[in-house]
């Protein structure tokens, strides 16, 4: 028998007299977390809590910039961190978990290195190839663990660099184009994980990492194509609208196959927004408000009522989870 | 095996424990999941139904500034009335999720219109404040669905703030946290009690829950960071005792799915906790995230959960970020942290290696 939901129990709980008593046990066999769950809670918030604090304290140390401290030393330090939970993580019979952890606290400690290289030899620290060189640094160990935090942390990594190259010398980049190159960087990504999860059936791709992509995808396109509306038309606003389109509708079919309730949920959302924004682009009076209000409201709801008659497609009558 | 069909023996089972007194309006009940199970509403659809319908409010606020109906005082309150009546009246007859939409950009033009009326009418702003919570609670009485309960706790938690803020009355934001705190914890511990003996909120729990969390984090916001408004310090310590005391009574309550056998490892254990979140009694956001956290993750609350780990991230960096100390006295303090939970971490692990052997 399938598991019984906290809202199926909620809903007995709300048409019957059943005690409190009977209720609690109910909650306690069928929802609430057991000894096990708590035991995988400790563990993964008592080390992350411990490698995240540590790495924390030691970014700090470095950035206080001891002028007493020989810059030998200072880099010697770093490297011998790094050197040590990398080792730790290859060479010990630790948990997976733990080696993971340990691999993106050393990934964090390479930025660390860097910066601090950056402040002896005036390098700065916020350069673009700062950043750059972080990110090659660390590819091998983000495609060797398969850690999806790993992995966020990289495709931040990624995003920086492509926002400060774009500041400190592209200069010429348009705003849109940026918010278009990050799109294609994020979508490409997005693409690639959903490959992965397809071919490889065992792969443990969490959800909340694709929604995470899908939601970085999306932001820039939105963006990007709302700005392009308002802004003098040109090649990079025709480009950005029309890899959007493609995307979009790449997005919506994916979002059919894979049944994700999210993707279909936040692409409807977005060409709304963009919607409404060439709608106010067209005219600035008070019809146009309102009609664009109420254009909000009616595909919104139309896009509910489909994802509705979707959900219970997909699920036969049962509750959705995603 | 159909919903109905599970459900129905999962009721006979109960029974059989329960005794012959145990009975259920199995016409309402499976009316109900049988239109549930067709108004299937997921989260992205939550998320959908809110976020349209502000932004849809905020579009006809444009249209209401540029158009200059705003002027007229007498008609801004009668279309602001109209507008919330008209959005209870359509959520109550047609309790479908499609409508949300359009019932919560309703709902809020509603107070937008009416808060604009009245100001203009020159009402006294508390009294202001003091309808807007009448308003929701009447449409709280009303209408069950999801979203527009969710919007009406909203309503009522900022219109207290907004009292408070009004009338200067800074200090009460502590007691308001604290009042939050001890609430948010029976909500979640004593859910069954909720559900049995409190009829009336039974049918608003889910919402409630979120709101209250949402309201809390806010709450914390305030009283840690103080960033709005002028909020003095000197009490910010209440609720972090109050949030230790709770987390601590969690754990107590806790201790056999925990299998803390003995009362000195449950001594220790509560030590531990009260030693480690002693630093951060002046900023209770820290402690008051990690009971959000424990109390969602009891409860299997996946959105609240994750709501409490970004808090608690974001309240650490914060907490950092603030403290007056040289950038060396911080990584020395952040440095030993991290060591100590590495051995706690070493220690459970130990343990709990032992327990599952056993």
């Amino acid at each position: 028998m399938d598991q019984l939901q906290r809202e199926d129990i909620l809903r007995i709980a709300r048409h019957s007299n059943i005690s409190q008593q009977a209720l609690s046990e109910v909650l306690n066999k069928y929802v609430y977390a057991g000894r096990k769950d708590w035991y995988k809670f400790l563990h993964i918030f008592l080390i992350s809590l411990g490698v995240g604090f540590s790495v924390a304290g030691i970014i700090f140390f470095f950035a206080y910039n001891w002028a007493d401290l020989n810059k030998f030393v200072k880099l010697g330090i770093i490297e011998l961190l790094i050197v040590s939970s990398v080792c730790i993580a290859l060479f010990t019979k630790l948990n997976q978990l733990v080696k993971n952890v340990l691999i993106t606290g050393a990934s964090v400690l390479v930025g660390v290195l860097f910066a601090v290289f950056g402040q002896i030899y005036q390098t700065g620290a916020n350069a673009y190839d700062f950043f750059l060189g972080w990110t090659m640094s660390i590819s091998l160990w983000v495609f060797v663990s398969a850690f999806p935090p790993l992995w966020l942390v990289y495709l931040i990594l990624i995003n920086t660099t492509i926002n400060l190259y774009a500041e400190q010398v592209a200069n010429h980049w348009s705003t849109v184009f940026l918010l278009l190159l990050l799109f294609c960087v994020n979508a490409t990504s997005y693409i690639i994980s959903l490959s992965i999860k397809k071919v490889k059936r065992h792969s443990k791709i969490p959800i909340w990492f694709n929604n995470s992509l899908a939601l970085a995808a999306i932001v820039p396109a939105t963006l990007g194509s709302s700005i392009g509306i308002f802004s003098e038309y040109s090649n990079e606003f025709l480009a950005i609208i029309s890899i959007t389109t493609i995307a979009f509708g790449l997005g919506i079919y994916f979002g059919y196959q894979f049944k994700s309730g999210f993707l279909l949920s936040i692409i409807p959302f977005s060409i709304i927004i963009i919607c409404s924004s060439l709608f106010i682009k067209i005219s600035d009076n008070e019809g146009m408000f309102l009609f664009t209000s109420l254009f909000i409201i009616v595909s919104v709801t139309l896009v509910i009522k489909n994802l509705i008659h979707l959900y219970k497609k997909w699920n036969h009558g049962q509750t959705a989870t995603n | 095996m159909g919903k109905q069909q599970q459900i129905k023996e999962f009721l006979l089972d109960l029974k059989d424990k329960e005794g012959d007194a145990f009975v259920w309006n199995e016409e309402v009940l499976f009316a109900e999941i049988e239109q549930k199970t067709s108004n299937n509403s997921t989260l992205a659809i939550k998320v959908l139904s809110i976020f349209g319908g502000l932004l849809a409010t905020l579009a006809f606020l444009a249209f209401l500034f540029i158009s200059g109906l705003n002027d007229s005082a007498f008609g801004l309150v009668f279309f602001g009335i109209l507008f919330i009546v008209l959005s209870i009246i359509g959520s109550k007859m047609y309790n479908r999720i499609v409508i949300d939409t359009s019932a919560i950009s309703l709902y809020t033009i509603g107070y937008a219109l009416l808060a604009f009326g009245l100001s203009q009418m020159h009402l006294e702003e508390t009294l202001c404040c003091f309808l807007f919570i009448v308003i929701a609670f009447v449409a709280l009485n009303i209408v069950s669905s999801y979203v527009f309960s969710f919007i009406s706790f909203l309503i009522i938690f900022s219109s207290v703030i907004a009292i408070i803020n009004i009338n200067d009355l800074y200090n009460a934001y502590h007691l308001i946290t604290l009042v939050n705190a001890i609430s948010l914890f029976y909500l979640f511990q004593y859910e069954s009690i909720i559900m049995v003996k409190f009829r009336k909120i039974s049918f608003h729990y889910e919402p409630l829950r979120i709101a209250m969390i949402c309201s809390f984090i806010f709450m914390l916001y305030l009283v840690s960071t103080g960033f709005i408004f002028h909020i003095s310090f000197s009490l910010s310590f209440i609720s972090s005792i109050a949030n230790i005391l709770l987390i601590s009574y969690f754990i107590y309550l806790a201790k056999e799915t925990l299998n803390i056998v003995t009362n000195s490892v449950l001594i220790w254990t509560v030590l531990a906790v009260a030693l480690l979140l002693s630093p951060t009694i002046y900023y209770p956001a820290i402690s008051g995230s990690i009971l959000i956290m424990l109390c969602c993750f009891r409860s299997n609350y996946k959105t609240g959960f994750s709501i409490g780990v970004l808090s608690l991230i974001y309240f650490i960096s914060q907490f950092y970020y603030d403290l007056y100390y040289t950038l060396l006295i911080k990584s020395i303090l952040m440095f030993t942290i991290g060591i100590i939970f590495l051995i706690c971490y070493f220690i459970t692990n130990k343990k709990l290696m032992n327990n599952e052997n056993n």
